[in-house]
């Protein structure tokens, strides 16, 4: 299988004013095109700056290493000038949060068409009959109206699909979506996975969608990754992912879905500075041994299309 | 833009210049020593000066009458552009006011003017370049003009720059030409506070979430700062000029007392020492509207500049 | 590591101020002896005996500049004091009371500040005539302000936190809210707020006595100091410089320290690497 996107031991630190902070660690996955790979996982477990990293979005002085190969070229060792030309228009980015996402001093419009000038060449009518294209395709119900206003005059809901529609603006071939649904409710999610369908839709699209709401996950990707503590314990199928979970991990948190009962897992992440030894979920994990806390345990391959951390599987 | 917070404004600024004309005159009324008296020993000399001859004296300046009623008259009498008569030089306050605003206004714009281009430059350059040797040198030039009383700044460079080399005009009011060296005194003392302002306000913004977003859609550094966080560092900076404006109108007494320019300041200086009543409290009273109208400004540009101040979501600091 | 590093430097800093006010204290002590009028030796330069030369009627500037250094801090200090204690039970009332007595406050605030400064500071003065006590009152009904501004955002903002939230949920008093929770908030900001206050507080004294308003002569006092030494200024800069120097020194110190106590009081003002 041609891969669009195949990220090959990546791993992201910076510096903290309490130590080295290893947010992510050692990462290998693929995207194929046509596919929608869900990244998941909870708070703090990397998966942001894991999706920063790949744009190399994060702020100078943090240590990126490994090989993120885009369309057969290595992102990573890009000059800046060339990184640039693949933001926004080979992969977009769709960040975390709409409310300090959006410029609070410039109208939706003036971001809007900035974008397209940015990404897809355009200006003046045509540019403008584009945007309202887009709004238009995105449900909102008077695109004009929306062009003149400033985000805080838009609900959270619209907002996020503003900064939707600036990203579909270059019509990227993969597209990166950082927590789309995390402060919305239920309802409002579900606009956002119908924005999210027409973008890929609208732009032929494959992506990387990071998220903690496995509801969420499951309905949008073909692929999920679970990521814990800054690495992937688990990645496969998202159908298989569910119906059989394999790391302890994973069944916890399939157990903790309202559906299933609420189990709450106990216990908090490690801290990304100072790593336990062996396994980073021995901690919280029932099963955990001796061994589990004395080795730290590789990927290994389950079954033909699924990969998991667990000394169990050995 | 809507109409109501502009009004509420404009009645705030209406209210607070009313009440600042009180407390002027309020303050000069109960200020000791009775000016009927210190007026007459000034032209006949330190002594022998009696007690009828005053209160005729006071009578004929309206000064016999209670403080409401003494109020009433200054004020329906302001409103006609009437402000009182200097006791010291004869001519109508106001007169005497417009005569010697040019000078102030040209020194308060100049000395506005170089703190901005200072500011907001050095501030700009040092949050772009942190914690390099700009940075460091930035920083430490700002906590100097901050530190150095300006007084002793514009001694100093009256002493160098106009005895020593004599680039300057000493005494002589020139114009322009004299107004550059108190100009750049205050320029500098005022810029501290734009340095800081910038720098932060650049710094804060540099890591905010819609930075991420317009490198993401692949806009380069330069597009970033010009087209995004420009205009949110922006907003204090208006507040700060605003200030600064406001800061050098009052500061300017000093300075120009130490340039001996013909200025707003200086006249205000020499009408407090011969307690010239009418002086004080006509100028007073014009600097305090000067300000209220210029807050007034500068709200309603923030109000222009930013969406959420104009909603009332948002309080300027 | 880092944090180390910027303790140290914090550390160092404090030392400074501390030895240099040290020096001010005793300064009666340490330099007295040249504060006495010998027209013999007037209008001296810098020289080893003399340091920062003699003023024209003979004194010692270096000694003069401590003494009149001293008594500035001493009515800077008493001003932050009565400042301080005005503009936290203002601010906290206001703050707490909200409605009415908050828009009197924003209303008032706004009066003193249209006034210039100095201004303001002057007429008042001239009420109450010139000299010391006078120049206290004057230069505090502008000094509780800042102070009350202060207090009166941070507990309006407090009280919108979640965890104030939370302690009136759980049926907290107001009392024990007030002292357990924004008071030690509040001193964070209000002790740099104080040592750079009292920077500006010695500038501001200095201005008002060179304009002849403060502190009268004999006293010794920077700012009378350079106003003398305008008179001589072509015949003796020095009698101007070198007061303007300590001052200066002084001045910079204050503003250094208050600065670094308020990187580390104030943590959300220094933007930090984890922030993303």
């Amino acid at each position: 299988m041609e891969e669009l996107l195949k990220l090959d031991h990546v791993s992201t630190a910076f510096r903290s004013r309490s130590g080295l902070v290893k947010a992510v660690c050692d990462v290998n996955f693929t995207v194929a095109p046509g596919q929608i790979v869900g990244l998941v996982g909870e708070t703090g477990c990397g998966k942001s700056v894991l999706g920063q990293t790949i744009l190399r979005l994060l702020p100078p002085g943090v240590e990126q290493s490994g090989r993120i190969l885009f369309q057969g070229k290595d992102l990573m060792t890009m000059s800046e000038e060339e990184i640039r030309a693949v933001r926004g228009k080979k992969i977009a980015y769709i960040n975390q949060n709409p409310t300090e996402a959006l410029n609070p001093v410039l109208k939706i419009g003036t971001q809007l068409l900035e974008s397209l000038r940015v990404c897809g060449g355009l200006r003046g009518g045509e540019a403008r009959r584009q945007a309202l294209e887009i709004l238009a395709s995105l449900s909102f119900d008077d695109p004009e109206e929306i062009m003149n206003k400033y985000p805080m005059e838009l609900s959270g809901g619209m907002k996020q699909r503003a900064l939707t529609a600036m990203a579909m603006c270059g019509k990227p071939p993969f597209l990166i979506a950082d927590e789309p649904t995390k402060g919305l409710d239920a309802l409002i999610r579900g606009q956002v996975i119908e924005s999210l369908e027409k973008f890929v839709d609208f732009t032929g699209c494959s992506g990387l969608i990071i998220t903690h709401d496995l509801k969420f996950a499951r309905a949008m990707c073909d692929t999920l990754a679970l990521m814990y503590a800054g690495e992937i314990v688990e990645c496969g199928p998202a159908k298989k992912l569910f119906s059989m979970p394999k790391h302890p991990y994973l069944s916890a948190l399939l157990a903790s879905m309202p559906q299933n009962g609420m189990h709450v897992l106990k216990g908090s992440s490690c801290s990304l500075i100072d790593m336990p030894e062996g396994c980073r979920f021995a901690d919280r994990c029932p099963y955990a041994d001796g061994e589990c806390r004395a080795r730290h345990p590789e990927m290994r391959s389950v079954g033909e299309d699924r990969m998991v951390r667990c000394r169990r599987y050995d | 833009m809507k109409a109501l917070p502009i009004l509420k404004k404009l009645l705030v600024s209406v209210l607070t210049a009313l009440f600042v004309s009180f407390l002027t005159y309020g303050l000069l009324y109960i200020s000791p020593g009775d000016p009927a008296e210190l007026l007459l020993t000034e032209k006949m000399g330190s002594m022998g000066v009696q007690k009828e001859v005053v209160q005729r004296y006071a009578e004929q300046l309206g000064l016999n009458k209670g403080f409401l009623e003494m109020y009433r008259d200054w004020f329906v009498n302001m409103l006609h552009g009437d402000l009182g008569t200097s006791y010291k030089t004869g001519n109508p306050v106001l007169t005497d006011f417009l005569s010697r605003l040019g000078c102030s206004a040209q020194l308060a714009l100049l000395s506005t003017a170089i703190s901005l281009v200072l500011g907001v430059g050095l501030g700009i350059l040092s949050a772009r370049r942190r914690n390099g040797i700009i940075d460091r040198l930035t920083r430490f030039f700002s906590a100097v003009s901050l530190s150095v009383p300006s007084f002793w700044l514009a001694i100093l460079f009256l002493w160098i720059f106009a005895m020593k080399l004599g680039w300057f005009p000493i005494a002589d009011y020139q114009g322009i030409r004299s107004l550059i060296l108190p100009g750049v005194v205050m320029g500098v003392s005022g810029c501290a506070g734009l340095i800081r302002v910038t720098r932060s306000g650049v710094l804060d913004n540099l890591s905010e979430g819609y930075v991420v977003t317009a490198r993401a859609r692949g806009l380069n550094d330069r597009q970033v700062f010009l087209g995004h966080v420009l205009k949110n560092v922006m907003l204090p900076v208006v507040t700060m000029v605003t200030s600064s404006l406001i800061a050098h109108i009052g500061g300017s007494v000093i300075i120009e007392n130490i340039f001996s320019l013909p200025g707003v300041g200086n006249f205000l200086l020499r009408a407090l020492r011969s307690k010239d009543f009418p002086a004080i409290l006509g100028f007073v009273f014009l600097m305090g509207m000067i300000v209220v109208v210029l807050t007034t400004v500068a709200d309603l540009l923030y109000l222009a500049i930013d969406p959420r101040v104009r909603e009332g979501m948002y309080e300027k600091k | 590591m880092k944090r180390n590093k910027e303790n140290r430097s914090l550390i160092v800093k404090c030392g400074v101020l501390a030895f240099m006010l040290l020096l001010i204290v005793f300064s009666k002590l340490l330099f007295g002896r040249g504060d006495v009028v010998t027209t013999a030796i007037a209008n001296t330069p810098p020289c080893w005996q003399h340091p920062f030369g003699t003023d024209n009627l003979g004194r010692d500037l270096l000694c003069r500049s401590f003494i009149g250094l001293r008594l500035s801090l001493l009515m800077a200090f008493i001003m932050q004091v009565i400042c301080l204690a005005l503009g936290v039970t203002i601010g906290t009332v206001v703050g707490y009371a909200g409605g009415i007595l908050d828009k009197l406050f924003v209303f008032l605030q706004n009066v003193i500040l249209s006034f210039p400064g100095t201004v303001l500071t002057l007429c008042i003065m001239l009420l109450l005539g010139n000299g010391i006590f006078s120049m206290i009152v004057a230069l505090c009904i502008f000094g509780w302000l800042s102070y009350a501004r202060l207090i009166r955002s941070r507990v309006l903002t407090l009280r919108q936190a979640n965890f104030i939230k939370g302690e009136i949920a759980i049926g907290s008093s107001l009392f024990r809210i007030h002292f357990f929770h924004i008071v030690p908030n509040v001193i964070r900001t209000i002790i740099p707020m104080f040592t750079l206050m009292i920077g500006h507080m010695v500038l501001a004294i200095a201005g008002l006595s060179f304009l002849g308003f403060g502190v009268q002569p004999p006293n010794a006092e920077i700012g009378l100091m350079i106003q003398d030494g305008m008179t001589y200024i072509r015949s003796a800069p020095w009698m101007f410089i070198f007061p303007g120097l300590v001052l200066a020194v002084y001045s910079i110190l204050f503003n250094t320290v208050g600065d670094a106590l308020q990187d580390r009081f104030d943590p959300h003002d220094s933007v930090n690497a984890s922030k993303m």
